[in-house]
């Protein structure tokens, strides 16, 4: 059954292109479609797997449903489903490029294949490449194309190289045989370049502010749902196939990550961009969490990382809207009060002061830290945030207190407003309540470090199969 | 020697990067990548054995194969990056209709 969620999408997008004029109605279904699946699907503490061609594992293909695999395609098809219900002017022409990209990104999470994970990469690129083009944005997108291409061609050499050494391309199976030290620090570093563009590692990250400014469609998807799906790889990967070995280049990467993101977010002028370089030093934070590769820090890092999605769409809904219906920004909020209050709210829990989730996943994984003696990533975070209050403060007085020049009464669609106003308040529900989503990313986390229990999962499984 | 080949079209493929500055070099730079990974991955499953086809004149018994695995990889891999290709190609022609250039040097001021 779970299948169906690359399935589903993937035949919405063939119909589509020949039903145009209901191509926003098909992407909404599809994207209901699949979140009802997931909910059927859903199999507390269990590894369910679907064998491509009854073919099963190690041979053929096989899709994984675990406690991690789970969590992720819950929140890339509940992203998905809330930009199929954005206002029809923001996604126009682009609603076969979005399902094909909820069906990679789908597969992508739920393989349980190495070589078929680059099949589905390669998807995840090239119709991102077509979304970030919107706007006639071409000449970013192509910056992405080739950055993009090269790195899936890393990926699929460290692919090989991990078949070549393991003999298998399952995942669970070369997890269970292992690699030898030799071959693994290549695998490894071939793996993080080539995972390292979509999950914006440094130094493979120059594309995101041409990418993310350059229209208000491509940071809202991409910006969450594909670098949700990627930065659970990065865990997949070094935290279960390769059992934390060559975490500490991630972690090395991870904290330049996180200083080289906050740096250019503050020199930014443009809105977009600010907050799409702030999305790097994020997703630097969560690597390093990965890289600890323990249940907390793992949990933290997953935690933090669905906090930072919620911010960032709110943010890049919001910003995208103004930006493309205004030149000039300078006190818009007073315009546009549900919208401001949502935006500052989003961007508050982004730097984690009180009252936002942000708060509740920065102080766990400051204290995370200081309880495993690494003094190093605590400074680092701490100088981070005092970098991005910098960079909040100064927009959000912009954008409230600045002096209006235009007199443009522009009003915003309803259902962006709903939106940013109902996650913006959610992010308070989980400063209050954050055992919502810890609940989830716990057992993420705990999937994610047992090797053991992934290996017999799928390689010994009595549940799934066609 | 295959390997060695597919080491020095990789070298040129990145020389090609980081080098031209012509867009469209890019992406020959970028197949010759692909090419260059390609033919490592034959590479890799080309033991000396034969075609691991069965046929009654070579009956699969009597010979070691040759893994056919990275053979139907380098298949789909090749769909790929013809597609990336022309997806690549497609946006070139925008950037030269759009940009009247497709040399980095004048497309520098291009708002990113």
């Amino acid at each position: 059954m779970i299948s169906l969620l690359v399935a589903i999408p993937l035949l919405a997008a063939f119909l589509s292109l020949f039903l145009k004029k209901i191509s926003g109605i098909l992407f909404f279904l599809s994207a209901l479609v699949n979140l009802t699946v997931i909910f059927m699907e859903r199999l507390p503490n269990a590894v369910s797997i679907h064998a491509m061609g009854n073919w099963k594992p190690p041979f053929g293909i096989n899709l994984v449903l675990d406690n991690a695999s789970f969590y992720a395609v819950l929140i890339v098809n509940l992203i998905f489903f809330l930009v199929s219900l954005l206002p029809q002017k923001t996604k126009r022409n682009y609603e076969t490029s979005l399902m094909l990209l909820m069906a990679a990104t789908n597969g992508f999470v739920l393989t349980g294949d190495l070589f078929n994970s680059f099949v589905f990469m390669e998807i995840i690129t090239i119709t991102a490449v077509t979304i970030a083009s919107k706007r006639e944005n071409f000449y970013n997108a192509y910056k992405y194309l080739i950055l993009g291409g090269v790195a899936g061609s890393l990926y699929l050499l460290a692919t090989i190289f991990a078949y070549g050494t393991a003999g298998s391309l399952n995942m669970a199976h070369v997890a269970m045989v292992g690699l030898s030290s030799g071959s693994l620090a290549a695998v490894a570093t071939l793996y993080t370049i080539g995972l390292g563009v979509e999950a914006k590692l440094f130094p493979l990250n120059g594309w995101v502010s041409g990418v993310y400014g350059g229209n208000e469609l491509a940071p809202v998807v991409l910006g969450t749902s594909v670098s949700f799906a990627a930065l659970y790889m990065v865990g997949r990967l070094f935290g279960t196939v390769f059992q934390g070995n060559g975490a500490e280049v991630l972690y090395a990467l991870s904290l330049i990550t996180i200083l080289a993101g906050e740096f250019a977010a503050l020199r930014q002028t443009s809105l977009l961009k600010t907050f799409a370089y702030s999305s790097v030093a994020q997703a630097g934070i969560v690597i390093a969490m990965i890289s600890k590769r323990t249940e907390t820090s793992m949990n933290l890092a997953y935690f933090h990382l669905t906090n930072d999605v919620m911010a960032k769409f709110v943010i890049f809904l919001v910003a995208g809207f103004l930006v493309y219906n205004y030149e000039d920004l300078n006190g818009i909020f007073k315009k546009h009060r549900v919208l401001g209050i949502s935006f500052s709210m989003a961007t508050f829990s982004l730097v984690g002061f009180p009252l936002f989730a942000g708060f509740q996943s920065k102080i766990r994984i400051i204290m995370e830290a200081f309880s495993s003696n690494d003094l190093l990533l605590p400074a680092v975070l701490l100088l981070a945030t005092a970098i991005e209050v910098g960079y909040v403060i100064r927009w959000n007085v912009k954008l409230w207190f600045g002096e209006e020049t235009q007199e443009d009464k522009t009003s915003a669609p309803f259902t962006v407003g709903l939106f940013a106003m109902a996650l913006a308040v959610f992010l308070v529900f989980v400063f209050v309540k954050p055992e919502f989503v810890l609940s989830g990313t716990q057992k993420m986390a705990k999937a994610l470090i047992d090797t053991e229990g992934y290996i017999k999962g799928v390689l010994f499984s009595t549940t799934g199969g066609m | 020697m295959v390997y060695m080949i597919s080491i020095i079209l990789m070298g040129v493929g990145v020389y090609g990067l980081l080098t031209q500055k012509n867009l469209f070099k890019y992406l020959v730079s970028l197949t010759i990548i692909d090419t260059a990974v390609n033919i490592f991955i034959i590479a890799l499953g080309y033991t000396g054995g034969e075609a691991p086809i069965y046929t009654e004149k070579f009956p699969y018994f009597s010979f070691n194969f040759v893994d056919p695995l990275p053979q139907a990889l380098v298949l789909t891999a090749i769909v790929i990056g013809v597609g990336v290709l022309a997806l690549g190609a497609s946006l070139l022609v925008r950037i030269k209709e759009k940009h009247s250039s497709i040399d980095i040097e004048d497309l520098k001021g291009v708002k990113e």
